[in-house]
């Protein structure tokens, strides 16, 4: 069981890159592998499959940006933690979710590097991809 | 970010770029300014609360600037760099501080004293006796451990409103270098 959450625990993105990261998003599980328990997954490896391939689809969608993305090595129910540096490539990587066959789930934090308190917000595709303000944040 | 002295310039619009001297430039080590003063190229923090505002300033903010933007404009420019949402003001929740109905000089000094600092300069700063200066001094009696400067670029009559308060200090330039390096070689 440990084996098939290995990809869980090695997926901290360009280390030796590692600048402040901003921004967080939920990216969600096929629908199938969403909400189930680890005791689940434990008697299901059909989904554990599933699940790590997905995660290594992430990674590698997430290595062509430029600046760090982690994602968060411990597992939960509804998706997967992500962590960015860059609002430009966050921007581009919600407006290609259709695309690459993903679903991010419309919340969006915000490390206020200030207060170094996550700002929550919602946000919602409004737009084409080629503009710069096709995503409404509230 | 250094704390030694923050330093805010207000909305009086008497201070420019041009008249800034070198000296007084020198001992901003934390500097926040009001929206778009003229100075906002050279400030660490520019606090807006204007959405006219904050549209030019992030068209025409230097790389050194950060703008500061309550929450709902923030949220127009969340995926851009050199932008930070208004920190939440605890210290002035009991006084019902509203960011989006109070002067951009008022919210620079709130910033100030969130950030915090044994001392914070007051520069270029407009009075104004019907809001502004009771909103002033409502924030200097808040925080009655810090000290506040009031600086004037020239030697003036002392303004007789801030009698009453007791933590802050009216000066002109050449009094504040002198506190300033005193202040500093006490660090």
């Amino acid at each position: 069981m440990k084996q098939n959450f290995q990809l869980f625990i090695i997926n901290i993105l360009k280390r030796n890159k590692m600048e402040k990261l901003k921004y967080y998003i939920m990216i969600e599980w096929p629908a199938t592998c969403r909400n189930r328990s680890e005791r689940t997954l434990k008697a299901r490896p059909d989904l554990v499959h599933k699940i790590n391939e997905f995660t290594a689809r992430v990674i590698d969608i997430c290595k062509k940006y430029k600046k760090p993305i982690q994602i968060d090595q411990n597992y939960n129910m509804i998706g997967i933690k992500t962590w960015w540096a860059e609002g430009e490539e966050l921007y581009h990587f919600l407006m290609t979710q259709d695309e690459n066959n993903l679903q991010v789930i419309p919340e969006l934090g915000v490390m206020n590097h200030l207060s170094e308190r996550l700002v929550m917000f919602k946000f919602q595709v409004i737009g084409p991809k080629d503009k710069k303000d096709s995503i409404l944040v509230y | 970010m250094s704390n030694k002295i923050i330093s805010i310039v207000g909305d009086l619009g008497e201070l420019t770029p041009q008249n800034l001297s070198a000296n007084l430039s020198a001992r901003f080590d934390t500097l926040i300014v009001a929206g778009q003063h003229a100075l906002h190229k050279q400030a660490d923090y520019s606090c807006v609360n204007n959405a006219e505002q904050l549209d030019k300033l992030m068209r025409e903010r230097a790389e050194k600037t950060t703008i500061i933007a309550p929450r709902n404009q923030y949220a127009k420019y969340v995926f851009y760099n050199k932008i930070e949402c208004l920190p939440l003001f605890e210290d002035l929740d009991p006084y019902n501080f509203d960011p989006l109905d109070c002067s951009q000089q008022i919210l620079a000094l709130a910033t100030a004293c969130w950030i915090g600092s044994p001392v914070v300069a007051l520069f270029d700063f407009m009075l104004e006796p019907k809001k502004e200066t009771p909103a002033l001094k409502a924030i200097l009696k808040i925080y009655p451990n810090t000290v506040f400067l009031f600086v004037r670029l020239k030697k003036g009559n002392k303004i007789t409103v801030f009698n009453d308060v007791t933590n802050l200090k009216q000066m002109d330039e050449t009094e504040f270098s002198a506190f300033y390096n005193q202040h500093i070689k006490k660090k």
